[in-house]
């Protein structure tokens, strides 16, 4: 494979150095009858030079024949337009091409009343030279030095049309004024939209694969933590779900469903073009280009499958300084409470559980709300500072931000420093070199949340179920603690005196250099470095319940992580009579993965509390330390060829083969095929009568990518280390691990999609809908063996998922005058099924699992992985209510003011066979809808995003609502069955209650949400020119205002112990928050 | 020019791509068995991870002992976490109960590793001295494991190397396991040291320890000479093994004491509050004591709760007599609430006497769930325990004059008192006592054997060793019935003596059919 690879590119090679190479300055030209269009287009091939100008004025698909062999390009311009009107103006590398103004009327000194105006860029600067011309004449004038222009006998009802190179043009009504002022908007015309796909980019017009497309306005609408949280309900197909609001935490995101049962399903994120990158913060990204299909993911091979999400960041422009200055403040608060009982509530209950547990329930009074003691109002805010511009051969762009966060939660807070800098310089005439780097440093004070049961007692699991009857102090000034179940803290103790902090540095760079060799044929080379590290330190004080046992405890643990990547790759762009265009890429990569860690856990027994982790020889309990080195590479070739006819049907072809370690022996090459088409109507000669349509596209592709889910070693058989003690010492032990499984390979994943583009009115409304189906086979099972063997499992390629769906992009720009609106919407249906399983020894071919982190609830199982159903699924019993006087309990069941289930095998007893599958957790579509309206000065953003149909399990209120007397409960309760109060749906309390998983804890956590709204205001540019700026806005906005949804926990948006196999999942999180915002943009 | 350096470039590139790169993985800090062992250390190593992996809560940290106790007329089940637990109380064990499978699983994982350990030796270049006592270890551990298994499951399969094709296994009868068990005693008796070189180390086996467990296994197989040899071998050479009876009863239960206690003889180690790693499930951890909690009390405040789980039926404490010391250490019967010291009618969920053997002193342990990863060693076996099998054994071969004797040591100790003291539970010093008396020289044989029974089922109460007496003595339709300690309707003697196989083991590998009998 990689021989014929290589005597595919030498063979590109031979071809094209026959053709002989270009000059410096001088071109060699032939063209028999071809558009002006085609011949300035080859001249931006062969050399630097390239082309600005206005379509409307010039005629760029008259036909002309040249041939000329090594001219300079003044004298081949000359050619071309020779008899035409159009001149040209050689700036450097840029040729602008203009009608040329002699052909006007010009006449300053007509009488100003008349009409008159004065012309600006955007930046405020007079615009000397934009042709104003009366629509449907030839009358017209240019505007002078000052960017004034005069006109005479202009009717009352004419239309001016302004137009400039690189600027838009516009078209403004007389309507009798005499004087209108224009302000001339940029715009590189006779570019069209470009975007990134993989290894090169594309005109958006020639894609054949389904590519959503977020711009940096999307981006920075809101202050986010990172680019990830803004993507959220902007593109189809996206699903960007919170997981914690805890300051710091990470957003889930997945595209067109969930792959994989037991791999990750997160996308591959390639930072300019550095793959497995981190982002920068949004204010530093340019564009993201997130890649669905397999036409386009397939590039990425064996982690193309879960999708690519490609990330360009920002970047200098030639001749334009600039300085960009943004800053928000925002203040937080939860964005919602759990009612729990008071303590008088709380008192009369356990009494009646324990009777005489509380004397008098009603003197403890409303007693301690421990939401009230652990929430407080939180600060957010987030400084940028950029600068960037270029001369002729270098541009660069330079950034720095600050982020700082106090959590909603006492003694929380994240605080964020990154600094970006994208330099690009042309060393010669065809080399171009170039630098992105970016470092950034985290902080991370956290709270325990999303953790309680036997594991590790939370601050929001505790303030909701700590009793209420007493204060946050005993009388002897130590801190109190639970006096039924679990023994824990108060919610305050365990957020003062667990010292949790987490430190991480991310330095990433991207050298590249792009060589011109040969007509059409260019070479870009990319070496990248990058390297994360990070620190993480646990102190649990003497004061509390936990340290106090053991005098203190301590945690400490490091790790680094490193790649080095090597791109290198060819590409060719050829027309043929412009009618074939060809373009092809060819590359190999390189990429090696170190990851090291430490880590000294539980030393024990301080002197003091003072030490936290930083003096753990000082701890007299033996530490446990721990340390694990794993490497891993990746080897790749690949290549794609574009072939468009007449633009009008375009096919593309990508492969790549892959030689990772990481897969088995007998495994190590895999190879991703992919092939799409795509069929322009508009280039249809039929379509050319029907001007509302702007554009029709039909798409269809099909491929296969993997997902390299096997980790490193994964497929050997080791040898492991045992936790074994003597007399208080850990001794060296060592057990057989794993067994080898020498075929283990990647998931990989088919899939087709079938998609259209469609634009009316000049693009005025545009639609993309998708259909797709991704079939995922050889996902990876511990599939059980024989126990006698001494192993319980080994890893193999097994079982299938299906994820099919339809997706909706429309876009409007509904006003265009004074009042503008453009409104953006998505929606997104995915339907997640399992294929096929391993065959799974006691439960027949269905896996049953638990997730439930409650106490007394350990082996609960809560969900299920059945074929046929969707990977998730929640699976328990039926509740029915309270039993009744007179009605039979079930044997195993409660008795009477117990909770009933439905009897699903008629046999009268509650077993494992009444379980029942309770709902999905896959939502039945997402949506997001962004609006963005303007009105002279002022600016508002609306954005709406929501879920639908997906349930979830609310562990929080299953925790609460046990009622067997060892913790507080949420406030329904007070409605609970008593020998005088039976008609409810609420069981009594009952000491001996344990956990039964059922439908009671199961809701829908459909929800739309309003997440942003923005109000901003421009500066006048007159006010802001005399203070020497280029722009200036403020604004305000509101983040998650207010929620529509029926949910009864604090909030439908997390996702407690999230993964493939934990959906939908809610316990004790650190809630989201509601905020208010204000912020200046500034630009010099 | 510019074109040669073009053409240098990109001969240069395409140079750069056709490098070759290796994809073999070299694991640093994960070893693989083949390579790995070298010397004795590495043996040692292996060997030693069968020790952890006992003390796994799968083993003997918690699933193992506490389905003996269920099993057994001590204890009944208390607070029920629906855990499948309980059915081995009440018998209704199926064959899809995880614990029938959890324990099978734990076992024949040490038993993977005893036998890549017993590999090992034949890889290492040592002398035969040293290789013999590694092999000796290594099959001392098989030999207990199996012990565990051939009691629990009957005929099972019998694996003694590791490169068995898993696929063409099929069942052991237990009486060639038994053989097989005995062969690997016989030589641990002969090549391990006589006292362990690790200042007498008492969770790794020596001599002692092998002749013990031999005595056992001979007993169990009602081999009565053969029991009374070792446990007589035993006695007769307590004082080179280091063996004794404690002075204080209440000291073989304080985790601080048991590390030197020469009555221990084998048992498996704890450390209190530490964890070992399972990325699998947090809830099956090396170095995992749960007993303690197990048999704790639920919702008392002082000095750690408990789960009230394993809870003695009444009955068991209302029939043992006030004056024996082992009472008073066996026993929580007042323990300190929020509210002040309750006694058992007042304790809050189940309101019976605890088991306080495990749970009283047991040292450092994870304070936040209830006291589970202690300190507390499990005793496996104890001197006192080799007194009982000399005694038992000696009567059935005629020698009850001697056996009297033997009991009367253990009942010695017991009525010598001693000092419990255990801050604010009202547990606190105890004289001597003339309870239990000795046992009258002219007792009967048959009086005897139902003696020494009654004997161990007090002296080693809750010490998971009860159960084993009722299946190998066939008492289960008698203790089980209305009148026993803890009825049990629906014993049936016919089954109940074993354990299901697991379920998922016989889908897996037919070979092992049939199921035992009545699952």
């Amino acid at each position: 494979m990689r021989c014929s690879l290589l005597l595919f590119i030498m063979s590109i090679f031979q071809v094209q150095a026959i053709s002989g190479f270009a000059q410096k300055t001088e071109l060699s030209l032939s063209f028999r009858n071809a558009s002006v269009e085609a011949i300035l287009s080859e001249i931006e091939e062969q050399s630097r030079f390239y082309f600005l100008c206005n379509r409307e004025l010039i005629d760029l698909k008259r036909k002309t024949s040249i041939v000329v062999e090594n001219q300079p390009i003044d004298k081949i311009l000359d050619e071309i337009f020779r008899g035409t009107n159009v001149t040209y103006k050689i700036m450097d590398r840029q040729i602008v091409l203009s009608p040329d103004v002699s052909s006007f009327r010009r006449d300053q000194n007509l009488p100003p009343q008349e009409l008159s105006g004065k012309v600006k860029g955007e930046d405020g600067t007079p615009l000397p030279g934009v042709t104003v011309i009366i629509k449907g004449t030839t009358q017209g004038t240019i505007t002078n030095a000052g960017g004034d222009y005069f006109l005479s006998n202009v009717p009352a009802d004419a239309i001016l049309v302004f137009s400039f190179v690189g600027m838009r043009t516009q078209e403004v009504k007389v309507g009798g004024q005499t004087s209108i002022a224009v302000v001339m908007q940029e715009e590189t015309i006779g570019i069209e939209e470009v975007v990134a796909v993989g290894y090169g980019t594309m005109k958006k017009r020639d894609l054949t694969g389904s590519v959503a497309s977020v711009t940096s306005e999307s981006l920075t609408v809101y202050p986010t933590r990172d680019a990830i949280q803004a993507l959220q309900g902007m593109a189809a197909g996206v699903q960007v779900q919170s997981t914690n609001g805890a300051p710091g935490s990470g957003y889930n995101i997945s595209i067109r469903g969930n792959n994989s049962i037991n791999a990750g399903s997160d996308p591959l994120i390639v930072v300019d073009g550095f793959p497995e990158a981190t982002m920068p913060p949004s204010e530093d990204i340019q564009s993201i280009e997130i890649l669905k299909d397999a036409s386009s993911t397939a590039i990425f091979g064996s982690r193309g499958a879960n999708g690519v999400i490609l990330v360009t960041t920002r970047s200098g422009k030639t001749g334009k300084f600039q300085i960009d200055f943004n800053s928000s403040l925002s203040f937080q608060k939860e964005i919602n409470r759990l009612e729990v009982l008071n303590a008088t509530e709380y008192a009369t209950y356990i009494n009646e559980i324990d009777p005489g547990y509380y004397e008098t329930p009603s003197s403890y009074g409303i007693g301690t709300n421990w939401q009230d003691v652990i929430y407080r109002t939180g600060q957010l805010q987030n400084y940028q500072l950029s600068v960037s511009g270029g001369s002729d051969k270098i541009t660069y762009y330079l950034s720095g931000n600050y982020y700082d966060q106090k959590g909603i939660i006492i003694h929380s807070g994240y605080s964020k420093y990154s600094f970006t800098s994208n330099i690009k310089a042309q060393v010669l005439e065809w080399i171009n070199v170039g630098a992105n780097i970016f470092a950034q440093h985290t902080d991370l004070d956290g709270v325990n949340s999303q953790t309680g049961g036997y594991y590790q007692p939370s601050v929001p699991d505790l303030a909701y179920k700590f009793m209420p009857t007493v204060g946050i102090y005993k009388e002897d000034g130590t801190y109190t603690i639970t006096d039924r179940g679990e023994r824990a803290d108060n919610p305050y103790a365990n957020a003062t005196e667990y010292s949790q902090e987490r430190i991480s540095d991310i330095t990433q760079g991207n050298f590249f250099a792009e060589l011109d060799l040969l007509k059409g044929l260019k070479f870009r080379t990319v070496l990248g470095l990058n390297s994360v590290s990070g620190r993480s330190g646990r102190y649990v004080s003497s004061k509390t319940e936990r340290g106090g046992a053991v005098d203190g405890e301590a945690n400490l643990s490091y790790y680094k992580h490193s790649d080095v990547a090597s791109e290198n790759y060819f590409t060719y762009t050829a027309d043929f009579n412009e009618i074939h265009h060809l373009n092809a890429m060819a590359g190999y990569s390189y990429q090696s993965f170190h990851d090291e860690e430490m880590s000294i856990e539980t030393a024990t027994d301080f002197p003091t509390d003072g030490f936290l982790y930083w003096n753990l020889g000082a701890a007299t309990g033996i530490p446990v330390f721990d340390s694990a080195l794993e490497e891993s590479k990746l080897v790749s070739f690949y290549g794609r060829l574009n072939y468009g006819f007449r633009s009008r049907y375009l096919f593309t072809f990508t492969a790549r083969y892959d030689g990772s370690s990481r897969f088995a022996k007998n495994n190590k090459w895999a190879f991703f095929p992919s092939g799409a088409f795509a069929w322009n109507l508009m280039e249809e000669g039929f379509m050319a009568g029907i001007s509302s349509i702007s554009q029709l596209k039909f798409r269809a592709s099909y491929g296969i990518s993997g997902n390299q889910a096997v980790e490193p070693y994964q497929s050997l058989a080791s040898l492991t280390d045992v936790f074994t003690t003597s007399r208080g010492t850990i001794i060296p032990a060592i057990k057989p691990g794993t067994i080898s499984n020498p075929n283990l390979t990647w998931e990989s994943t088919a899939q087709t999609d079938i998609g259209i583009d469609v634009g009316l009115f000049e693009s005025r409304f545009t639609l993309t809908a998708d259909y797709y189906k991704k079939i995922t086979s050889d996902l990876l099972f511990n599939v059980p063996v024989p126990k006698f063997s001494g192993f319980s499992t080994q890893l193999q390629n097994i079982g299938e998922i299906e994820n099919n769906g339809l997706e909706f992009t429309a876009g409007a720009k509904i006003l265009t005058g004074k009042l503008n609106w453009t409104t953006n919407a998505n929606i997104s249906f995915n339907r997640n099924k399992i294929r096929r399983l391993v065959e799974n020894e006691a439960e027949g071919n269905a896996i049953y699992y638990g997730t439930a982190p409650l106490e007394g609830a350990s082996g609960l199982k809560t969900q299920i992985l059945k074929e046929g159903e969707a990977v998730g699924t929640f699976y328990g019993f039926v509740y029915e209510g309270v039993l009744q006087a007179g009605e039979t309990p079930l044997t195993n069941g409660e008795g009477v003011g117990g909770e009933k289930f439905k009897d699903i095998t008629p046999d009268g007893i509650l077993n494992d066979g009444d379980r029942t599958i309770l709902g999905s957790p896959h939502p039945d579509f997402i949506w997001g809808w962004n609006n963005q309206f303007s009105y002279r000065n002022l600016d508002l953003n609306i954005f709406i995003q929501g879920s639908q149909g997906g349930q979830m399990i609310d562990y929080t209120r299953m925790e609460l609502g046990i009622m067997n007397g060892r913790s507080n409960c949420t406030k329904d309760v007070l409605d609970r069955w008593t020998a005088t109060h039976t008609d409810t749906d609420i069981p009594r309390a009952n000491m001996n209650r344990g956990h039964v998983f059922s439908d009671r804890w199961v809701e829908d956590a459909s929800y739309a949400r309003l997440k942003n709204i923005t109000l901003g205001y421009n500066f006048d540019k007159n006010l802001i020119h005399r203070l020497k700026l280029r722009s200036a806005r403020i604004y305000v906005s509101a983040q998650n205002l207010f929620t529509i949804t029926g949910y009864k926990g604090v909030d439908p948006e997390v996702a407690y112990r999230s993964s493939n196999m934990n959906i939908g999942l809610d316990y004790a999180s650190y809630p989201n928050s509601k905020s208010v915002t204000v912020g200046i943009n500034l630009g010099l | 020019m510019k074109t040669i350096t073009k053409l240098y470039i990109l001969c240069f590139i395409l140079a750069f791509a056709g490098s070759c790169t290796d994809l073999d993985e070299n694991p640093v800090g994960l070893l693989a068995p083949e390579g790995y062992f070298a010397d004795a250390d590495d043996v040692q190593s292996a060997i030693n991870g069968c020790y952890g992996s006992m003390a796994s809560s799968l083993y003997y940290g918690t699933s193992y002992p506490v389905a003996l106790v269920m099993m057994g007329d001590m204890v009944d089940i208390g607070l029920d976490f629906a855990s499948g637990y309980a059915d081995f109380n009440r018998f209704s064990v199926t064959p899809t109960n995880s614990y029938p499978l959890n324990i099978w699983k734990a076992c024949y994982g040490v038993l993977g590793i005893a036998n890549t350990a017993i590999y090992g030796v034949s890889q290492i270049n040592e002398s035969d001295g040293v290789k013999n006592r590694l092999e000796a270890e290594a099959r001392f551990v098989r030999a207990l494991v199996y012990y565990d298994l051939v009691r629990l499951y009957g005929d099972i399969p019998y694996l003694d190397n590791v490169d068995a094709d898993i696929n063409a296994v099929t069942k052991t009868a237990a009486a060639d396991v038994y053989a097989k068990i005995v062969s690997d005693l016989e030589f641990a008796k002969e090549y391990l040291p006589t006292q362990h070189p690790d200042n007498d180390c008492r969770t790794r086996p020596s001599k002692g320890t092998a002749a013990t467990v031999l005595a056992s296994v001979q007993l169990t197989s009602g081999n009565w000479q053969e029991a009374y040899n070792n446990a007589k071998w035993v006695i007769d050479n307590a004082g080179s093994l280091n063996y004794a009876l404690e002075n204080d009863f209440q000291d073989l239960f304080r985790s601080d004491k048991q590390d030197y206690s020469k009555e221990i003889i084998f048992g498996t180690d704890f450390l209190g509050n530490m964890r070992g790693d399972n990325d699998v499930n947090s809830f099956t951890l090396e170095n995992d004591a749960s007993l303690g909690a197990i048999y704790g009390v639920e919702g008392a405040s002082k000095p750690y709760l408990g789960w009230s789980m394993c809870v003695p039926s009444l009955k068991v404490y209302q029939t043992w007599d006030d004056r024996d010391y082992r009472k008073k250490v066996s026993f929580t019967d007042t323990i300190m609430y929020k509210d002040g010291l309750r006694d058992y009618t007042r304790f809050q969920y189940i309101q019976r006497p605890h088991a306080a053997k495990f749970d009283r002193f047991c040292g450092v342990r994870k304070s936040s769930t209830a006291g589970w990863r202690s300190d507390m060693n499990h005793t496996i076996f104890r001197y006192a325990e080799v007194l009982l099998i000399a005694a038992e054994a000696g009567n059935e071969i005629g020698k009850t004059a001697e056996a009297v004797g033997y009991v009367n040591e253990v009942r010695a100790r017991a009525r010598k008192g001693g000092v419990i003291n255990f801050e604010g539970s009202g547990y606190g010093a105890y004289a001597a006592s003339p309870y239990p008396a000795n046992v009258s020289s002219g007792i009967s044989q048959g009086d005897f054997r139902n003696l020494v029974l009654e004997e161990r089922r007090l002296e080693l109460a809750f010490e998971f060793k009860r159960w084993y007496d009722i299946k190998r003595r066939d008492l289960g339709d008698q203790v089980f019935s209305a009148g026993g300690l803890e009825p049990q309707p629906d014993f049936n003697k016919s089954k109940h003596y074993l354990i299901p196989l697991p379920q998922t083991e016989i889908d897996m590998c037919p070979n092992l059919k049939p199921q035992n009998t009545g699952y």
